[in-house]
């Protein structure tokens, strides 16, 4: 076969009509490097890509991007918060500014927007331990309103007569209480918390269930752990 | 490409909004369910966010990418669903209202160059032979090899192949003269600033 006749199947093969064969034979001779036969096959990509421009466009749903942006935040490689940098209020139990439990999803993916594209962004992820390997969380630091923003995602819901609660441990082994939380029936919650002043280093954050209402020193089962490096 | 590559959210974004009505209307258009074709969309751009560092600028441009990925992870779908929808009558998709087309994240100027190279495409693929479109939407929405299409449309496999090669041909000549003309530049134009891209793809289209 010759490249010419090769540059017509390319854009059959962009189509995806070719047998699995003949597109296999396409491929191993653009692996050859031939270059004629490369722009050919790029351009009856481009041609092929066209195919859905031609369709009337249909707008998805805004809550995609939201989720989207969230997902990303968790997928991303970015340098963790330095030690020290991390401060902990002495009485952290009392600063809860507020706990929001059962809500849609929705209603704070858009805050969590704007935590990920802070320009500098420190957090902390909290990965699931044995009693639920599948939870995970993430805890942002926002700078600007002095807040500790906790997300946790695929929990499952706390034992009946008992509730989340989230846990720092400072660098002396303190385990400062965060405040206690439900999860949505996705298994997902958010915990705003505020930053005193008097804050101090931590070296870790831990989810565990407790009694409903809360514990002052933690008693139950690790669910979610992340450690600040 | 290359600010999401390295990570940028921002970036993510920005490309995000000017592709996404695109990429969900092809999913759309092979899975037949609109919540189906945003988990899909959700997918292709979280895929392309973890694997942006392998995109190659000099091979396509991030749209031709996206809806490469789009297609391909929804027919996958298809296929792990055994199922596959009714297809839908090209005028379903393609004779509706033009301020539909219209993405409100978009500049004005930017809707209208879209808007324009939208219209001129839509016309180059409608103004085909109606049993070659319909061979060439078999394909691509439902990926459908040449026997299959014949299959599907109880013709012989011989008047399939010359409907594919003839419509595809027509296709690639009307939109390297929309190039030429210049009208169909500008979408082009812009994924290469977005894919970082120093050669433009358009090209080889330009000069063929």
């Amino acid at each position: 076969m010759t490249c010419e006749e090769r540059k017509e199947l390319f854009l059959l093969d962009a189509i995806g009509s070719l047998e699995p064969a003949e597109s296999e034979t396409l491929r191993a001779h653009l692996a050859d490097g031939c270059p004629a036969c490369a722009a050919a096959a790029a351009e009856a990509e481009e041609i092929a890509a066209l195919l859905p421009v031609a369709l009337q466009q249909e707008m998805p749903s805004p809550e995609v991007l939201e989720k989207l942006m969230v997902q990303i935040a968790t997928k991303r490689k970015i340098e963790r918060p330095r030690s020290g940098r991390w401060l902990m209020p002495a009485a952290l139990a009392a600063c809860v500014s507020a706990v929001i439990t059962g809500l849609a999803m929705w209603q704070w993916l858009g805050e969590a927007h704007r935590l990920v594209t802070m320009p500098d962004l420190q957090y902390v992820n909290l990965a699931g331990s044995a009693p639920q390997p599948q939870a995970h969380g993430r805890v942002f630091w926002d700078k600007e309103h002095q807040q500790w923003h906790a997300y946790f995602f695929d929990m499952k819901p706390p034992p009946p007569g008992k509730q989340y609660e989230m846990w720092f441990i400072t660098a002396r082994g303190e385990k400062l209480p965060g405040g206690t939380f439900d999860v949505d029936e996705h298994g997902n919650a958010r915990l705003i918390m505020a930053v005193p002043s008097d804050a101090g280093a931590i070296a870790a954050a831990a989810v565990t269930d407790e009694k409903t209402g809360g514990v002052r020193v933690p008693a139950g089962a690790i669910q979610l752990l992340g450690k600040v490096d | 490409m290359r600010a999401i590559a390295a990570g940028e959210p921002s970036a993510m974004r920005q490309l995000y909004q000017r592709h996404a009505p695109l990429v969900f209307t092809c999913c759309q258009r092979i899975v037949g369910d609109r919540m189906e074709a945003e988990q899909l969309l959700l997918d292709v751009f979280l895929e392309l966010w973890q694997r942006a560092a392998q995109y190659d600028a000099a091979r396509s441009s991030p749209r031709t990418y996206l809806l490469t990925l789009a297609r391909s992870r929804s027919l996958d779908y298809l296929r792990r669903r055994k199922v596959r929808p009714e297809i839908k009558r090209a005028a379903d998709n393609h004779d509706r209202p033009a301020e539909l087309i219209s993405s409100p994240q978009l500049s004005p100027a930017q809707q209208s160059m879209d808007t324009e190279r939208a219209d001129l495409i839509r016309a180059a693929v409608n103004n085909l032979d109606p049993d070659q479109r319909r061979a060439i939407e078999c394909a691509f929405y439902e990926g459908m090899t040449q026997a299959q299409v014949a299959t599907r449309l109880g013709v012989p496999l011989g008047t399939i192949k010359t409907r594919l090669r003839l419509g595809l041909s027509k296709l690639r000549d009307r939109l390297r003269r929309l190039n030429d003309r210049g009208a169909g530049a500008s979408m082009i134009q812009t994924d290469q600033i977005e894919s970082g891209s120093k050669a433009p793809v358009t090209d080889d289209m330009r000069g063929a």
